[in-house]
């Protein structure tokens, strides 16, 4: 791939990610490969306190939202991209992602379910985003005819 | 009585397919433009690129309602059961109702009828005038979800017309 479409493809699939979590999140599925896809349903009492307080009983990860809203992804230096709850989100956020996605060993103590939705160590996110991210990489490697 | 080509025949090539392709591409991104769109709000996040606070803020979740709206959303002071989240700018679902597409020459045109909509898209809406965009304008892009379904649609009208 030239260089000057490096840059430029890095920003189009970290668009992708950010966007594509954010609507497997509001179906209430992991994007993550190997989890469970959909995510397991919120306790009874649970699920009235939050249907109250942001209008669905879904386990979408969006009670005030905040956690979500501090959610991003990023084209990084070299050849990745980097996403998650990145330097700028709120300590309450990045805790609340950890305890969700059971990181560590303090999430595992914590009494809330396990919903992945951030990809650990050689974890990848599932098949058919990486197709997706594989065709958007794809349109812009130039076909052997443009040279013509 | 016969036409001799004298330019670029590959070129000629691609120029008679993308010709045939448009009516299939057209066709399909009206079918499903507006659930794109509409499936992009309702779920928080901006169908334009960047577009969730202000147009640049990079964000394509849109910005937290205001603590004025959120009180009334609370004390239920609202003609819907409006909820806080998501921020998905639906009240009672008129304003999404009223998106448009209609195949237009060279394009597929998407609209709004509804007034509210240049309040979102352009000129802000409430007191602190929040804009959370609805449509591209002239030069910007959809969100990155909504390309890579554009580009599809592309792709498999071409691939229907070779």
């Amino acid at each position: 791939m030239p260089k000057s479409n490096r840059k430029e493809v890095k920003i189009e699939i970290a668009e992708f990610v950010e966007d594509t979590i954010l609507e497997y999140l509001s179906r209430g599925e992991s994007p993550v490969a190997g989890e469970r896809k959909v995510f397991k349903s919120l306790s009874k009492e649970y699920k009235k306190i939050k249907s109250k307080v942001s209008g669905s009983s879904k386990p979408n990860m969006e009670l005030f939202g905040d956690m979500l809203d501090d959610f991003e992804s990023k084209a990084d230096t070299g050849s990745s991209i980097t996403f998650g709850l990145l330097k700028d989100a709120s300590e309450k956020s990045k805790l609340k992602a950890e305890n969700h996605n059971k990181w560590t060993s303090r999430a595992l103590k914590t009494k809330v379910p396990k919903r992945r939705f951030i990809p650990k160590g050689e974890q990848g996110l599932r098949k058919e985003i990486m197709r997706d991210i594989e065709d958007i990489i794809e349109s812009y490697v130039p076909e052997e005819n443009d040279a013509d | 009585m016969p036409i001799k080509w004298t330019g670029d025949l590959k070129r000629f090539k691609a120029l008679t397919l993308t010709e045939r392709a448009k009516p299939k591409f057209f066709k399909e991104v009206k079918e499903f433009i507006k659930d794109e769109i509409v499936g992009s709000i309702e779920r928080g996040v901006s169908p334009v690129h960047k577009g969730g606070e202000d147009g640049s803020s990079g964000k394509l979740r849109y910005k937290d309602y205001s603590d004025s709206y959120k009180r009334q959303i609370d004390k239920k002071q609202l003609e819907t059961s409006k909820k806080r989240r998501p921020v998905n700018l639906k009240l009672t679902g008129k304003l999404l109702n009223s998106l448009k597409a209609r195949i237009s020459g060279d394009a597929v045109k998407v609209w709004f009828t509804d007034a509210k909509a240049k309040y979102h898209n352009e000129l802000g809406a409430g007191k602190s005038k929040i804009i959370r965009r609805l449509l591209p304008k002239t030069g910007e892009q959809f969100n990155a979800g909504i390309r890579k379904r554009i580009v599809k649609a592309l792709k498999d009208a071409i691939r229907l017309s070779i």
